[in-house]
């Protein structure tokens, strides 16, 4: 251990990046992530340890081996009692892969996931073994396996968690159970008012949640990005053509909303017809996190479609500074960013999600050639600021990142021995 | 939501939350079960969309030939 600074355990999410050189000043950074711990070092902080690091040691290994095949011999004799509870709740309605096949794949499915979660867990279990206390843990979110189990490693050893949620949910109250709504963590750091209602409206007490804005989007306030001119010049699309964005969605998959790939494949067909109509250049924006593949199913269509335009999962300031209008796939918080760049749009309605504001923008009526002609008209509309605002409250001076890192190191304390 | 799916996702949700509860799946202090939720919410989601799926298929082959 090369100090002794307190360690502070981070996820590692995108959202926090802008943090890690101050953070360092004050904590041992321990990433979960271990491209963030490669990528934190690059960037100067010197106290950085990557769990992924600890997770290979002998003991580290043994003992994951371990304690997964005991866990999943459980699982193994207690089937017939998982086969039963999954009775209990579907009845005869059920998948068939859970009913007479479950004893080909769950132990098997099961074990792939232990292993992989007792990694992680005895990695962090090598942390209190240092001379250096753990004055707190950050994540970017909590439901999925690896960054849940995080959370609840921490809070199994009283250490305080702070959840900087990377993206608002825009899951509409009333439309059903889902995962999103869940979160494990003692304290919450909202980028805007709406994700302190949501996360209030969905049971965590308003108490526990400070608003600091959107750290991730510090950087739109900055003066090195690029202007429409430049943006346009580095995507090689014509200064007086009409580009259009598509900002594609992913399958998160942990719920049945919604038309899943159809859905999506509608919507690009009915985003091609506009931009036919328009006679527009089109840019596709993949979401980042959607699988690879996706990058030649979206460059394909384009082809297929005859339509000038490019496809990229990155790039996005030049994306939204050279676009006229986005059009998102449900609302997304891509609405947020281009409004921020005054780039003004619109978007495709979805199952149980929407932007909770009752003002008029962005654009989603069932007509989509109508909401891209009605968000083009309201570039420069006031009305976007009071969008942006209600979403991040680092709006307009971009100083998110600094409330943040007040409100990390207000909870992330080493408590003295009484 | 129509009301078939609402009540899968409703039987999902209860099945992701409840799968592990005959079993004590703790490791220093963490519930592996409630970790999981994420992933067995994930698998239960595409079986019942191929499931669903695999009805509306059948549905319309029969309204397009009754007598079959």
């Amino acid at each position: 251990m090369p100090n002794n600074k307190p360690i502070l355990l981070l996820s590692g999410g995108g959202n926090q990046q802008s943090l890690w050189t101050e953070l360092a000043r004050d904590y041992t950074l321990a990433f979960l992530y271990p491209q963030a711990a490669q990528l934190a070092r690059e960037m100067g902080c010197v106290e950085v340890i990557s769990l992924d690091e600890m997770a290979h040691t002998n003991d580290v290994v043994e003992e994951v081996a371990n304690s997964s095949a005991k866990l999943t011999s459980q699982i193994v004799t207690r089937l017939p009692d998982v086969l039963q509870t999954f009775k209990s709740i579907y009845a005869d309605a059920g998948p068939a892969a859970l009913d007479g096949q479950l004893n080909n794949w769950w132990a098997g499915y099961c074990l792939h996931h232990i292993q992989a979660a007792l990694t992680r867990l005895e990695a962090m279990n090598q942390l209190t073994k240092q001379p250096i206390p753990i004055a707190g843990c950050v994540t970017h979110e909590d439901v999925a396996p690896d960054t849940r189990s995080l959370v609840s490693w921490a809070k199994a050893q009283g250490i305080p968690t702070i959840h900087l949620p990377h993206a608002a949910c825009h899951l509409l109250p009333g439309s059903g159970t889902d995962i999103h709504r869940e979160t494990r963590t003692d304290f919450i750091a909202a980028s805007g008012l709406y994700m302190q209602n949501w996360y209030v409206g969905n049971g965590f007490d308003r108490k526990r949640i400070e608003i600091v804005g959107a750290p991730q989007w510090d950087g739109l306030y900055g003066e090195q990005l690029p202007g429409r001119t430049e943006a346009r010049d580095v995507l090689h699309r014509d200064p007086n053509r009409l580009v259009l964005c598509y900002a594609a969605t992913w399958g998160q998959t942990t719920s049945i909303r919604g038309e899943a790939d159809r859905e999506i494949d509608d919507g690009l067909a009915e985003m091609f017809k506009v931009a036919k109509d328009l006679d527009a250049d089109l840019i596709i924006k993949i979401h980042p996190n959607d699988a690879q593949p996706a990058d030649q199913y979206y460059a394909q269509a384009l082809q297929l479609a005859k339509l000038n335009g490019l496809v990229t999962r990155w790039h996005t300031h030049y994306i939204l500074r050279a676009a006229d209008v986005v059009i998102a796939q449900g609302p997304s918080n891509l609405c947020v960013e281009a409004a921020i760049l005054g780039t003004p749009s619109c978007y495709i309605p979805t199952e149980g999600f929407d932007f909770a504001n009752d003002w008029s923008l962005p654009f989603h009526g069932a007509d989509l050639h109508e909401s891209v002609t009605r968000a083009l008209a309201s570039r420069g509309d006031p009305v976007w600021q009071d969008f942006i605002g209600y979403y991040n409250a680092g709006h307009p001076d971009g100083n998110a990142s600094e409330r943040a890192l007040n409100y990390i190191r207000s909870i992330a304390q080493v408590k003295e021995p009484v | 939501m129509d009301a078939v799916k609402a009540l899968a996702e409703q039987k999902n949700w209860e099945a992701a939350h409840q799968w592990f509860q005959a079993i004590p799946l703790m490791h220093r202090g963490v519930d592996l079960g409630d970790m999981m939720t994420y992933d067995v919410l994930r698998v239960l989601g595409r079986l019942t969309q191929a499931d669903l799926q695999q009805k509306e298929t059948a549905d319309a082959e029969q309204q397009a030939d009754p007598a079959a």
